[in-house]
């Protein structure tokens, strides 16, 4: 929060995080008490240091200093000095407090910045593709408290992941991603809880086979056989589990997409998707193109599969969030060439044969 | 790279690039890397000769099948290479083979065949200097190692804290390890080519980084030192660059919800630091004006990983644009900074234009002229 003090005796309280402004009307003596709550007093020390200087200034009020803390408190002004030491061990608190500090600022109360924190401790996630984006998404959810996790990868470290892979160690080549990945995890997190599957998601794999039924969230990197066909493949799982699929990377003409988040019965469903791209494209059609194999032809810079995995991972924190936003419906693409940010709404499709019966129910239950 | 467009040479649509018929004639030749396109109207006996453009016949064989005029074909591919929509078998033998192959596609869309492995080889070769190696220089230090860059030095003379892992590329076994050395280490696991200078000292004022920056004659600078400020070690560094012509880029940070994208500063081409302190001061909050802040010395602020990864990602794009010394891929935050929304996932940009006060350029003016070097 900034504090601002206008001639008036009017304290701005301005929420950076969401630009919301509290104004107060203030005596004199309650301003200058504003800089004393740094933490360092108790409220009870700071009642009786506000009493005294009261009547050293010979200044009549009528309402006591702790309840304007429980009113600053109240709207979410003011926290406790020792918030996160409430629910969290001194280890989480070392490694968290900037994190929980920026939960704060999001969620706007202690309570709920904890419980965000809490939620992506016990968050259990299945990671389909350890490549370019998958490799950068997984680092990140460990720096940010994830903990549990099931990898899936079939391939193992080659040279040329140097220039993507966000484990890449050349001692390494040659080993499964999957368990270099689940390694790296074993060596961050506090209490770790991992599998390690080497094995291809494809068209006629059982996914609960794959992955198990104890999933919370599932991402898709995965870039063979294709990812839009298993995307689609994952949805239809998603939609009858309820289960949330975050779809990120593995496009090659999309290097920086900010992914889709696909909640069932919110978001569209990769069919919706799939059928708005396949009307929307209608006219779009290359020529087959002369070069039968492209696999080594497309590009890719590491910095836009860090930002795809950062746009990735900060969805899957407003996905957990109370107040992190709403849930988009759409893509968004960040183009390189001018950094700017291409982005289009798709609506949910009402006669989807996957996902349309979500909708009944919903409009049904309302 | 010698390239030839004669009815011998061998030439092919570049993988990444497809090509859409747009009717009357006209083709779309899309970039998919940078999504950019151009357009060419073409004969149908061309258009045919494109669409077997696969590289294994040579110019005269092709044209032969399909009846087309060589000359008229080695100058559409003349034309086409320039826009870096096809290119010869040997170029693409040559990037199928090279490690970094992804980031040759990519500069591909930017740099003709003839000129993209020396583009390559400016941008290996450049000796990048990063001031202060917390969470988002740690972060762009292995970015740019990721796409090939070789020749580091990291300056910071902090070390690193259980606090540092939420956010930064450090590992549980770096704590309490320098952040120089831990990136090195870093940097060497992805590859035994890089050299890195560390240098385990603190900038405190515009004389030492000065005294350091000098000994280290980066050819670009990257500033992601916060501490005293974001702005004060811009303003040194704005003056290291301006006095011996080494461009930087400011890193930025983070402030709450949003990642910061600091502007790309080459002296006497673009807006330099002083002159956006000029602009930021004219547009400040008005509504705020006449108000006084409350002092507050402890503030604890807020971070995010994903928000250091935003920042950082931008800054080595910026850096990678500036290595490869060209006017065909200019850096994109010259005369401009932005902000990531992470509630909305917007970016936003406010622009800072050369200001004629400052005197940093030679007009003042939007730099619009030829550019004597870009770096
Ligand atoms: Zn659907
Ligand atoms: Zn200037």
């Amino acid at each position: 929060m900034d504090v601002y003090i206008s001639p008036d005796s009017v304290v701005h309280f301005v929420f950076l995080s969401t630009r919301k402004r509290l104004r107060l009307r203030v005596t004199p003596l309650l301003i200058e008490c504003l800089e004393w709550l740094d933490g360092s007093a108790s409220v009870l020390e700071l009642d009786e240091r506000y009493e005294a200087r009261a009547s050293s200034l010979d200044v009549k009020h009528s309402s006591s200093f702790t309840s304007f803390i429980q009113y600053l408190y109240g709207k979410g002004i003011l926290v406790r000095k020792d918030w996160m030491q409430h629910s969290f061990c001194p280890e989480k608190v070392r490694r968290y407090s900037r994190q929980l500090n920026f939960f704060l600022d999001i969620e706007e109360s202690e309570a709920a910045a904890t419980a965000l924190l809490k939620r992506i401790m016990d968050c259990r996630v299945a990671l389909i593709g350890v490549g370019a984006v998958g490799s950068w998404i997984l680092r990140e959810l460990v720096q940010i408290g994830f903990q549990r996790f099931i990898i899936v990868d079939p391939k193992e470290l080659k040279l040329t992941d140097r220039t993507r892979n966000a484990f890449f160690d050349h001692r390494l080549i040659g080993r499964p991603k999957a368990m270099v990945a689940e390694s790296f995890v074993h060596g961050q997190v506090l209490k770790p809880e991992t599998r390690a599957v080497r094995a291809p998601l494809d068209i006629d794999t059982n996914v609960e086979e794959l992955i198990g039924s104890d999933v919370d969230l599932i991402i898709n990197t995965a870039d063979e056989p294709y990812i839009g066909a298993t995307s689609i493949k994952l949805s239809r799982y998603c939609v009858t589990k309820r289960l949330p699929l975050l779809v990120a990377g593995g496009f090659d003409a999309h290097l920086a997409s900010l992914s889709e988040m696909i909640v069932p019965g919110q978001t569209p469903c990769s069919d919706c998707y799939a059928k708005h791209f396949e009307e929307t494209l209608r006219g779009w059609k290359p020529i087959s193109h002369p070069i039968v194999d492209r696999r080594r032809g497309f590009g890719g810079l590491p910095s836009l599969s860090a930002f795809a995995a950062s746009a990735a991972v900060l969805k899957i924190v407003r996905l957990l969030s109370e107040r992190g936003g709403d849930i988009e419906q759409g893509r968004g693409e960040f183009l390189f060439d001018q950094y700017s940010i291409d982005s289009f709404k798709v609506e949910r499709n009402p006669e989807c044969s996957t996902c349309g019966d979500l909708g009944r129910l919903r409009a049904h239950a309302d | 790279m010698q390239i030839e467009f004669s009815p011998g040479s061998h030439w092919l649509i570049r993988p990444s690039v497809s090509v859409i018929p747009v009717g009357d004639g006209v083709f779309d030749f899309f970039q998919s890397s940078t999504r950019r396109s151009v357009r060419f109207r073409l004969s149908s006996e061309i258009a045919s000769v494109i669409r077997g453009l696969d590289g294994r016949q040579c110019l005269e064989d092709i044209c032969e099948v399909h009846n087309a005029s060589v000359p008229q074909i080695s100058h559409l591919m003349e034309a086409l290479h320039e826009r870096c929509a096809v290119e010869p078998r040997a170029v693409r033998d040559a990037i199928d083979a090279a490690e970094h192959y992804r980031v040759l596609n990519f500069l591909g869309d930017y740099f003709p065949a003839a000129e993209l492995f020396a583009a390559f080889e400016r941008l290996r070769s450049t000796r990048i200097a990063i001031v202060g190696c917390g969470a988002v220089g740690s972060w762009t230090a292995v970015q740019l190692a990721h796409s090939g860059f070789e020749n580091f030095t990291l300056i910071d003379g902090d070390h690193v804290e259980e606090s540092n892992l939420n956010r930064s590329i450090f590992l549980h076994e770096d704590i309490g390890a320098p952040k120089v050395e831990a990136i090195a280490s870093a940097l060497h696991r992805i590859s035994h080519r890089v050299q890195v200078r560390r240098v385990r000292e603190h900038v405190h004022d515009a004389n030492g980084i000065r005294a350091l920056l000098s000994e280290a004659r980066p050819d670009v600078i990257v500033n992601c030192a916060d501490e005293p400020s974001v702005d004060l070690t811009s303003e040194w560094i704005n003056d290291y660059s301006q006095h011996q012509g080494v461009p930087y880029v400011i890193a930025g940070g983070y402030n709450l919800h949003l990642s910061l994208i600091g502007m790309t500063v080459s002296p006497g081409v673009s807006a330099c630091f002083n002159c956006s302190r000029i602009t930021l001061d004219e547009l400040e909050d008005k509504s705020l004006q006449g108000v006084r802040r409350l002092w507050r010395p402890k503030r604890n602020l807020g971070s995010l990983a994903p928000l250091t990864g935003i920042t950082s990602s931008l800054a080595t794009s910026e850096v990678l644009r500036l290595a490869v010394r060209s006017e065909r891929l200019r850096p994109a935050m010259w005369n401009r900074r932005g902000e990531f929304n992470f509630l909305t996932n917007e970016l936003s940009f406010v622009n800072l234009p050369p200001r004629s006060e400052c005197g940093c350029t030679s007009d003042g003016k939007e730099t619009d002229k030829e550019q004597r070097s870009l770096i």
